[in-house]
C-alpha cells in the first residue's frame, strides 16, 4: 500500500527526519542516498514512486540529479528540498523537471502534503 | 440648533439627488452629446455642495465643488467627455453614497472617509485641468477589466480563456518559486497571456499571497485545470471563464458593479471589542496551561499515538496563542501620536521652545499595556518640559541651545519594550535629593552620604517628594513620580532614572510587550514551587561553598568579574530567617542592570505561564507579581524580581 520513496540528502540528520515524517505518513522509505550520484544510481536500481532530494549536495547536486533522473524516466516524480533564499535554484530545479518543493525547516504536514500531491493521492 | 434634524434632512435629500445622478450619468454615458443630462448632473452636484457646506460637511462640499467644476467645463465644452471623467464622477457618487451612509449611522465621514475623500477630490481636480488623458486609448482595449489585447493573439478556434486566481497559504516560504511552479505547470497545457501582478513582480516577490493568471487553453473543464495546478501550499484556486464583452455588456457591468462591489468587497478589517479579545486571551491562556499538563501526561503514558496527537494539539495551540497575541498588538503610534500636542501645549504655557522627537512609533505591543502606559508617559513628558527643561533665559546663560530637546523613544529589547523619555535640560542634582531626603526624615545625613546616584534617585519616586520650587500649571507640585512608578510596576515593568546635572535626564521604562503569557523558570524553595520570569534569569549553575566570600559583612560571589550578593531564595522570600547553606543550584537574576544570585532547593523546569494578578491584600510587600497554575494544577507564585531582597 505504502508508496516507495527514495530520500536523498547529504546530512544524515535530514534523511532521518524526512524518513520519520514519511513513515508516520504511511510511506515506505525504500532507499537513501547522500549525493546526487547516489540518487541516480539508486533510482535505476529501485525505481521508486517518489524521490525527495536536497538541492545542494556534494558529488552531483540536486539539479543535475533531477536532470539525470528525468533522462532515465521522463515520468519520474521528484520533490525538492530547499533552504530559505534558494529561490533561483528552486526555479531551476522545476525547469529541470522537479514536481514540487518543500522549504526547510520542515513542517511535517507540509512535507506529507507535498508528497501526496506529487503522487496524486489525497 | 438641532443638528440631528438637519443631518437627517441632508441625508434623505442627498440620497434623492444621488439616485437621479446615477440615472443621469448612466444615460450620459450612452448619449455623451445630450446637454440636458450634463445640466441635470451639474445641478444636483451644486445642490449637494450647498447643503453639505451648511451642515459643516466640508469634505463632501469640497468634493461636490470639484465635481461641479469638472462638469461645468464639460458643459461649456472646454473639455470633451471621455471615460476617465465619467468614471471619476461615478466614483464621486459612490463616495457620496458611503459618506451619507456614515452620517445616517451617526458617524462623521470627515473622520472615517477622510483619505478617500481628499484623494478623490484631487483626482477630479486633475481631470478638470488635464485635457484628454492618454490612458483613454489604452483602456479602450480593456473589456470587463480584462486586457484582451494581450489575450486575443493567443486564442485559437478551439481554445478557452480563463482567469485563474491563486491564493497561496499564509506563511509560504519562497513565494516566487511557488508562483513560478504554478505558472510553469500551467504552461504545460496552455498559454499565459498575462498575470496580475505582472510576471516580473511575481518573480521579484512583489505580491502578497494572491495573483491572477489570464490563461488560454484547449482544456474546457475548470475542475481539470484546478486539479492540474493543485500544488501544495496553495490555499485556494478560483477559476472563471473570461469572455470578451460587448459594448452593451460593458454598460450593464458598470450599472451593476456599484452594487455588487459593495456586496462582494470583503472588509479587510473588522472591529472586535477589546472585551472579546480579553476573553479570547483568557481562554487561550487556560488552553496553554492544559496543553502543558497534557504534554506531561502523554509523556507518562508512553503511548506514541497519544503523544503524536498531543504534539499536534500543542502545535496548533502555540499557533493559536501566537495569533491571538498578535491580534492584540497595536503600534505605539496609537498613543505616541498624541504626544507632540501634549508637549507643544505644555511648552507654550511655560514659554519654552522645545524640539520634540519621537522614535519607535511602529513598535507593536499589547493594547492593554499600551493603554496603561499613556498616563505615565504624559506625566513624564510634562515633567521634562516643566521641571527638566530650563527657561530660555537660563539655557542661554549656561551656553546651551535656546531650543530644548525632548525625545520619546521606544525599542524592543529581548521580549520587553524599553521606553525612554529624555531631555537635555538641567538634569537632577542628586546632592539636592539627598538633602531633601534628610529633611523629610527618610534617612540620616550619614546614611545618604554612602548612597550612589542611582539609589538617591529612588527617593524621587517616593510619595511626597518634590524639588520643584513653585507650583506650575503644567505639572502641579511635582507629585506623581511615585504614581508613575507604581503604575509601571503593577504592569510588571520597572523604571529607572539616569541624569547628569546640567546636561539632562533620562527616564527608562522597561515594560513587557505582551501581558498575558510569559516564559518562566520554575524553582523550588522550602518545598514550594516559584516561577521566575525567564527574561530576568541570566544564568543557572551549581554553587560551590568555596566560591562564596564575605564582603563588608555580606555574602557574595563573583559573576562576570564583579561581586554580586548571594543568599538563599527562601530567605529573600522571608520564608526563613537563617542564612542557611550557600551551595547547590543557584540562579543569577537581573534587575535594572544589576545582578543578584539566589540559592534554591532545586530546578523544577521551564514553563510558559499565564499571569493572573494577585490581590493587593495578598501582596502588600510586592514580593510577587502574580500567580499561575502549574502543570500539576497547583497554584504557584511568580516572583517579582525587581522587588526581591538582595
Amino acid at each position: 500500500m505504502g508508496h516507495r520513496v527514495l530520500v536523498v540528502d547529504d546530512a544524515i540528520f535530514m534523511r532521518t527526519m524526512i524518513s520519520d515524517i514519511l513513515k508516520k505518513g504511511d510511506f515506505e522509505v525504500c532507499g537513501e542516498g547522500a549525493t546526487g550520484a547516489e540518487a541516480v544510481e539508486q533510482y535505476k536500481k529501485l525505481k521508486p514512486d517518489l524521490v525527495i532530494m536536497d538541492i545542494i549536495m556534494p558529488d552531483m547536486g540536486g539539479i543535475e540529479a533531477v536532470k539525470a533522473i528525468m533522462q532515465i524516466d521522463p515520468n519520474a516524480r521528484v520533490l525538492m528540498c530547499s533552504a530559505m533564499g534558494q529561490q533561483a535554484l528552486v526555479v531551476e530545479a522545476i525547469q529541470a523537471g522537479a514536481r514540487d518543493f518543500v522549504v526547510k525547516p520542515f513542517q511535517p504536514s507540509r512535507v506529507l502534503e507535498a508528497a501526496r500531491r506529487v503522487l496524486q493521492i489525497s | 440648533m438641532d443638528t440631528t434634524k438637519y443631518r437627517d434632512l441632508f441625508v434623505s435629500e442627498t440620497r434623492e439627488h444621488l439616485v437621479s445622478l446615477n440615472r443621469a450619468l448612466l444615460a450620459l454615458e450612452k448619449n455623451p452629446d445630450d446637454p440636458a443630462l450634463l445640466d441635470e448632473i451639474f445641478r444636483s452636484m451644486h445642490t449637494i455642495k450647498g447643503m453639505a457646506g451648511s451642515i459643516g460637511q466640508d469634505q463632501i462640499a469640497e468634493l461636490a465643488h470639484k465635481a461641479e467644476d469638472l462638469l461645468d467645463r464639460l458643459r461649456k465644452r472646454q473639455l470633451k467627455l471621455a471615460q476617465p471623467q465619467v468614471d471619476a464622477i461615478f466614483e464621486s457618487i459612490d463616495y457620496l453614497e458611503s459618506a451619507v451612509a456614515e452620517l445616517a449611522a451617526g458617524r462623521d465621514p470627515q473622520q472615517s472617509l477622510k483619505d478617500k475623500g481628499s484623494g478623490l477630490s484631487k483626482k477630479i481636480e486633475a481631470l478638470a485641468v488635464a485635457p484628454q488623458s492618454s490612458k483613454t486609448e489604452a483602456s479602450s482595449n480593456v473589456s470587463g477589466g480584462n486586457d484582451f489585447s494581450r489575450i486575443n493573439p493567443l486564442k485559437t478556434a478551439d481554445s478557452f480563456v480563463y482567469k485563474v486566481r491563486v491564493l497561496l497559504e499564509a506563511d509560504v516560504a519562497l513565494k516566487s518559486a511557488r508562483a513560478f511552479l504554478v505558472l510553469h505547470t500551467m504552461e504545460q497545457f496552455g498559454k499565459i497571456a498575462y498575470t496580475v501582478p505582472e510576471r516580473r513582480d511575481l518573480e521579484a516577490e512583489r505580491f502578497d499571497r494572491g495573483f491572477s493568471v489570464f490563461f488560454v487553453t484547449n482544456l474546457h473543464s475548470e475542475k481539470e485545470i484546478k486539479s492540474r495546478i493543485g500544488y501544495s501550499e496553495i490555499e485556494d484556486i478560483e477559476i472563471e471563464e473570461v469572455v470578451e464583452e460587448t459594448e452593451e455588456e460593458a454598460v450593464e457591468r458598470r450599472t451593476v458593479s456599484a452594487f455588487t462591489q459593495l456586496a462582494q468587497e470583503r472588509p479587510r478589517e473588522v472591529k472586535v471589542s477589546t472585551e472579546r479579545l480579553d476573553k479570547l486571551m483568557n481562554l487561550v491562556g487556560e488552553l496553554v496551561v492544559w496543553r502543558e499538563r497534557l504534554k506531561q501526561l502523554a509523556q507518562m503514558s508512553q503511548n506514541t499515538l497519544i503523544q503524536d496527537s498531543v504534539d499536534q494539539v500543542a502545535q496548533i495551540t502555540s499557533e493559536l496563542q501566537h495569533q491571538v497575541l498578535a491580534s492584540r498588538l497595536v503600534a505605539m503610534s496609537e498613543i505616541f501620536d498624541r504626544f507632540p500636542r501634549v508637549v507643544r501645549d505644555a511648552a507654550k504655557v511655560l514659554n519654552k521652545d522645545i524640539d520634540f522627537k519621537l522614535e519607535g512609533r511602529e513598535l507593536e505591543m499589547d493594547r492593554s499595556i499600551l493603554q496603561m502606559l499613556a498616563e505615565p508617559l504624559v506625566h513624564l513628558l510634562r515633567n521634562s518640559v516643566d521641571h527638566g527643561m530650563e527657561t530660555m533665559v537660563q539655557r542661554e546663560a549656561s551656553g546651551k541651545r535656546k531650543i530644548g530637546t525632548v525625545t520619546l523613544s521606544a525599542q524592543k529589547v529581548k521580549d520587553q519594550a524599553l521606553i525612554t523619555v529624555e531631555d537635555d535640560g538641567r538634569g537632577i542634582d542628586h546632592e539636592m535629593i539627598k538633602k531633601k531626603a534628610v529633611e523629610k526624615g527618610w534617612a540620616t545625613a550619614e546614611q545618604v552620604s554612602g548612597l550612589s546616584q542611582k539609589q538617591a534617585f529612588d527617593f524621587l519616586a517616593r510619595p511626597g517628594f518634590s524639588t520643584a520650587e513653585k507650583v506650575t500649571e503644567v505639572s502641579g507640585r511635582g507629585v506623581g513620580l511615585d504614581v508613575v512608578k507604581s503604575r509601571i510596576e503593577s504592569m510588571g515593568g520597572s523604571i529607572s532614572i539616569e541624569s547628569t546635572a546640567g546636561q539632562g535626564s533620562r527616564f527608562l521604562l522597561n515594560v513587557p510587550l505582551s501581558l498575558a503569557i510569559i516564559r518562566t523558570l520554575l524553582v523550588s524553595a522550602r518545598k514550594q514551587v516559584y516561577a521566575l520570569p525567564m527574561s530576568q534569569v541570566m544564568e543557572t549553575f551549581e554553587l560551590k561553598p568555596e566560591n562564596v566570600r564575605t564582603l563588608q559583612g555580606k555574602t557574595a560571589i563573583v559573576y562576570r568579574s564583579q561581586a554580586i550578593p548571594v543568599q538563599r531564595l527562601s530567605r529573600a522570600l522571608k520564608l526563613e530567617t537563617e542564612e542557611g547553606i550557600l551551595s547547590g543550584p543557584t540562579v543569577v537574576l537581573e534587575r535594572q542592570g544589576s545582578f543578584a544570585a539566589y540559592v534554591i532547593d532545586r530546578m523544577v523546569g521551564q514553563q510558559e505561564i499565564v499571569v493572573k494578578p494577585l490581590s493587593r491584600f495578598l501582596n502588600a510587600d510586592k514580593t510577587f507579581s502574580g500567580v499561575a497554575i502549574s502543570r500539576e494544577g497547583h497554584p504557584m507564585l511568580i516572583v517579582d524580581v525587581n522587588n526581591l531582597e538582595t
